[in-house]
């Protein structure tokens, strides 16, 4: 039972972590309706950033431990804040009513040129962090499992819920938050009515790519080892919450992001650790066989 | 965009952008010491950045200013072009420049091309995006290794299994999910893609895992080796021409090979296309509550798509495991599917002719720059960026009738 | 003769009633129209016949020779391809970037199928196939001819005038010898020169080709020229149902199109209008 309720804190723990980037992905998505390929490396390069910002607030200027912390989440979400809202205007934007497949082409090869650009700059190897925030509090015990529920742990599922109702207010309780309803439903329409449709597709992938740089910050502390190759799986995983979830809608992508992080942990600890991933691809198969729109996404009826 | 001040403007703001962009992961590098990572600044490569990204970008907006001349093939042109590469290609090994490194490469660009012509059929023509297409490339590399080791059966006798074998995987992961729409298809496809792989690369008896297979049989031409000496019984192909043995020729061999596999998968798509299951293939393409109202069963139509897009697959695959020699899963990644995806859409979804030259330019390309190893990805990215931002409806777009009403007076 | 019934059909959106237990017959070899305000229910009604969507209550039945057919529960590429009904869309649905000639092939897709013996023989290019292929050629071509197209035969049909394709969806329609075909708003858009060719060209087919058709169309001058029996839909349920001259002075009829009529003056121009139809 303890070990059983390990794998469920651990998982949860993933779980934030995936729909922090699948929430990129789920709004894309709402708005211009393709596949941000590239977002997974945008959560890969939010995790270097913040790593390079830790260290060089920590080693050089000599920060403590929070004011370096603090430091690598703003340095890391404004600039991938900016590279997201570069992204989007060097590949996408050009590419606006142009046929369907084009854009998803120039997003793989932006993904493709983020991971070899990051591969170059700072090498193919894996960089390990230390554990730095230890310690936890206890939650349950049994004769041989004790429940360890870390601080970080609760500093990540805390600070995505914050995050994940702070989208929420914004998206349902602001002129932004409206503006942008109003674009993923119809842009011509919001155009004429007066919203600058771009600007706020700009902003979405602004939004997106502050959210995956922190999963990414959160990600380097979790786990301590980053490479340029983390993007490739964590962006389809997330990807795969959003779709689980119910492509657009943002509880969908937190219930989505769960169920991965979840599906992972259990999986890797009752049957195979190597088979994890296929168990994850097998279930969002399912859910779509049974549920093409995902889990919370509305059932279309079909136009005709 | 034409004007000089206006393009030294937006050149200036995308150095400066990429300059700030560069800060923090080009201008610092993590380092390991002894004691645990650290981060080294390097502030002169931002400044390098800034140049070079300055004069690109001055570059690429006035090649935009350039009205370029649009490569819009006329149908007949484009077929005659279709000729006159298929001749070139026959005669390649022949010219004199043409050595031993430029056959190799000009069979992986094949290769790329017979599964780029394979992948057109679903992609370009039935309209069903697929992303796990290496999956079933590597089914028909696994397959054939797999036959030829256990039975000890010929190439020629496994090839047609191997491709048999990957367009039942094609049927069997097709039939629950072909009824997805777009881009739910695309991702339910790379998630067997990648599903193909971690089996391949996980189970350990039968594929041996990471470390894959090894000396996989070689093709032999009716019967006759290209080894400098003759197994048991069997004869070499130098032996049998009485020539003397040169390592060249399994090179042109399979050269050859690729070509004419290449060239029935064209000829076999092409006839496909005029007959009445290509043209419901585009017609779902364009509509399929339309073809319902046809009468025309949308499931089998893609069925059959995805069947014959694996079974080149399928083919290509144990080409590929019998050039190797070797195959492990590593070759079968998500970045396969990509390329070949890309190599589809970039010759203009549906053009034959279109896809050769997306091939040349994505597969032969990168190649020519291998000894930039490490930038050769890079640019492949780049090239795709560019490509698609210059012509985003692919090279060769025009599409050709498959039928045409003689006298419409 | 009675060639489809529809008897007691329903069907609901969330809540929304579209179709209430409605029942009506269609003659064969004749043209009955669905008229009614718009949201009465006639696309939804056109949808469940043609297998679209699934109706909640009711059953459709197809009189054929061979016996009835009931069509509930069967998927609409099996409706189009075993019952024989074939239909057009409110906002046309033709294949853009391939030829009116390709398009009209795509509608015999199933014969030449089996002809090609599912691409085999015409792999092989057997001459049965080229025989069947013959066939489908002249097939078109006759239809193209029927519907002034065959100047543009080897044309991508999106570059066709929309008045154009719309002739051009009814002969892709037709291509598929249909025991009944149902035309949702086929003068839809169309200028009155064009609506007065669309009015020949279905006499022409219920005339020279007996086909029973089924029409929703909102242009009143169509349907009392045209149409042999009318169905009146408000809200999803039927207010009326019989020849056109009936219909024209049904009260329910002149309610749902006008409104509850007060009692001072109805506005003498509609009614005219409608009288004039």
């Amino acid at each position: 039972m303890a070990y059983f309720i390990q794998q469920l804190l651990n998982g949860l723990t993933l779980g934030t972590i995936y729909a922090l980037v699948a929430i990129g992905y789920t709004m894309v998505y709402g708005i211009i309706g393709m596949i941000n390929f590239a977002h997974g490396e945008v959560y890969m390069i939010g995790a270097f950033i913040a790593l390079i910002a830790f260290l060089g607030a920590t080693v050089h200027f000599g920060f403590g431990l929070t004011g370096g912390l603090i430091a690598a989440l703003v340095i890391t979400a404004l600039f991938t804040g900016l590279w997201g809202w570069s992204i989007e205007r060097i590949a996408y934007r050009p590419l606006r009513g142009a046929p369907k497949l084009a854009p998803l082409i120039s997003a793989i090869g932006m993904s493709i040129i983020l991971q070899n650009f990051v591969q170059l700059s700072q090498g193919a190897r894996v960089m390990t962090l230390p554990p730095l925030l230890q310690g936890g509090i206890e939650v349950m015990s049994d004769d041989s499992l004790t429940v360890n529920l870390s601080w970080l742990q609760m500093g990540i599922i805390g600070l995505t819920l914050v995050l994940m109702t702070g989208l929420t207010l914004i998206i349902n309780r602001t002129a932004f938050g409206r503006a942008q309803r109003a674009c993923a439903q119809d842009p011509k329409m919001a155009a004429l009515l007066g919203i600058h449709v771009d600007r706020v597709i700009s902003a979405t992938f602004v939004i997106g790519a502050v959210l995956a740089s922190v999963a990414g910050l959160m990600v380097t502390l979790y786990y301590g080892v980053i490479d340029f190759y983390i993007g490739f799986l964590a962006g389809m995983k997330a990807f795969t919450a959003a779709v689980l979830g119910g492509i657009g809608s943002l509880p969908g992508a937190l219930l989505g992001g769960l169920s991965i992080g979840l599906i992972e942990a259990l999986w890797s600890a009752y049957f195979s650790i190597e088979y994890k991933d296929v168990a994850v691809f097998s279930v969002l198969i399912l859910v779509l066989l049974f549920r093409p729109t995902g889990i919370l996404g509305r059932a279309e009826v079909e136009k005709i | 965009m034409s004007d000089w001040r206006t393009r030294g403007k937006t050149s200036l703001s995308a150095a400066v952008l990429a300059a700030i962009l560069a800060l923090p992961i080009l201008g610092f590098q993590l380092s390991e010491t002894g004691t645990g990572l650290t981060v080294l600044a390097r502030l002169h490569t931002v400044a390098w950045v800034f140049v070079a990204v300055g004069l690109g970008s001055f570059a690429l907006t006035s090649a935009r200013a350039i009205k370029w001349p649009s490569i819009a093939l006329p149908a007949q042109t484009s077929d005659r072009l279709g000729w006159a590469l298929a001749i070139f290609a026959l005669a390649l090994p022949f010219l004199p420049f043409a050595d031993r490194s430029l056959i190799d490469k000009a069979t992986l660009i094949l290769i790329y091309v017979m599964l780029g012509w394979g992948l057109n059929v679903v992609v370009g023509w039935a309209g069903l995006l697929d992303l796990g297409y290496a999956g079933f490339y590597a089914i028909g590399a696994y397959s054939y290794a797999l036959l030829a080791q256990a039975f000890d059966i010929s190439f020629w006798l496994c090839l047609p299994l191997a491709g048999l074998f990957s367009a039942l995987f094609g049927l069997a992961l097709g039939f629950p999910v072909l009824r997805l729409r777009g881009d739910y298809l695309a991702i339910v496809t790379m998630g067997f893609g990648e599903i193909i792989r971690i089996v391949l690369l996980n189970w350990q008896s039968l594929t041996g895992g990471p470390n894959g297979i090894s000396n996989i049989a070689r093709p032999t031409l009716f019967g006759l080796t290209f080894t400098a000496r003759a197994l048991d019984g069997g004869k070499t192909f130098a032996e049998a021409l009485g020539i003397p043995y040169s390592a060249n020729q399994r090179i042109f061999f399979l050269y050859f090979l690729i070509l004419a596999l290449a060239l029935l998968t064209n000829f076999l798509a092409l006839r496909l296309r005029r007959l009445p299951l290509g043209r419901a293939w585009e017609a779902l393409r364009e509509d399929e509550i339309a073809c319902r109202s046809l009468g025309i069963n949308p499931t089998n139509i893609k069925l059959s798509a995805f069947a014959i897009g694996a079974m080149c697959a399928g083919f290509a695959g144990s080409f590929f495991a019998t050039r190797q020699g070797f195959i492990t899963p590593e070759s079968f990644s998500f970045i396969e599917s990509a390329v070949i995806v890309a190599i589809v859409v970039l010759g203009g979804m549906g053009s034959q002719v279109g896809i050769v030259f997306a091939a040349i330019i994505l597969v032969g390309l990168p190649e020519w720059f291998r000894d930039l190893q490490n930038y050769r990805m890079l640019a492949f990215g780049l090239t795709l960026l560019v490509v698609m931002i210059f012509k985003p409806s692919g090279l060769v777009s025009r599409r050709s009738p498959t039928i045409v009403l003689k006298d419409p007076a | 003769m009675t060639l489809l019934t529809v008897d007691n059909l329903g069907i609901t959106f969330g809540g929304l009633v579209a179709l209430d237990s409605l029942s009506f017959t269609v003659p064969k070899g004749q043209i009955t129209a669905i008229i009614g305000p718009n949201g009465a229910g006639k696309t939804t009604l056109f949808n469940i016949i043609t297998g679209f969507y699934q109706a909640q209550t009711g059953t459709i039945t197809l009189h054929r020779d061979a016996g009835p057919l009931v069509l509930n529960g069967k998927p609409d590429y099996w409706i189009a391809r075993h019952a024989g009904i074939a239909r057009t869309f409110q906002t046309s649905r033709l294949f853009p970037r391939m030829t009116a000639l390709e398009n009209l092939l795509v509608a015999q897709h199933n014969r030449l199928m089996k002809a090609s013996f599912f691409s085999l023989a015409g792999l092989a290019g057997l001459a049965g196939f080229k025989k069947a292929e013959r066939d489908a050629i002249d097939k078109a071509r006759f239809w193209l001819e029927q519907v002034g197209l065959t100047g543009s035969a080897n044309v991508p049909v999106g570059s066709l005038a929309y008045g154009l394709q719309r002739r051009l969806e009814i002969a892709r329609s037709m291509c598929a010898d249909p025991a009944l075909l149902c035309l949702d708003e086929p003068a839809a858009g169309l200028n009155p020169k064009e609506s007065l060719e669309l009015v020949d060209l279905l006499a022409l087919i219920r005339s020279r080709f007996g086909a029973t058709q089924l029409l929703v169309e909102h242009d009143m001058s169509v349907v009392m020229g045209l149409s042999d029996k009318v169905v009146v839909l408000e809200y999803g349920r039927k207010i009326a149902e019989g020849a056109p001259q009936q219909i024209r002075h049904d009260p329910a009829v002149i309610r749902a199109y006008l409104g509850e009529p007060p009692d001072e003056d109805i506005p003498v121009d509609i009614a005219q209008d409608l009288d004039k139809c």
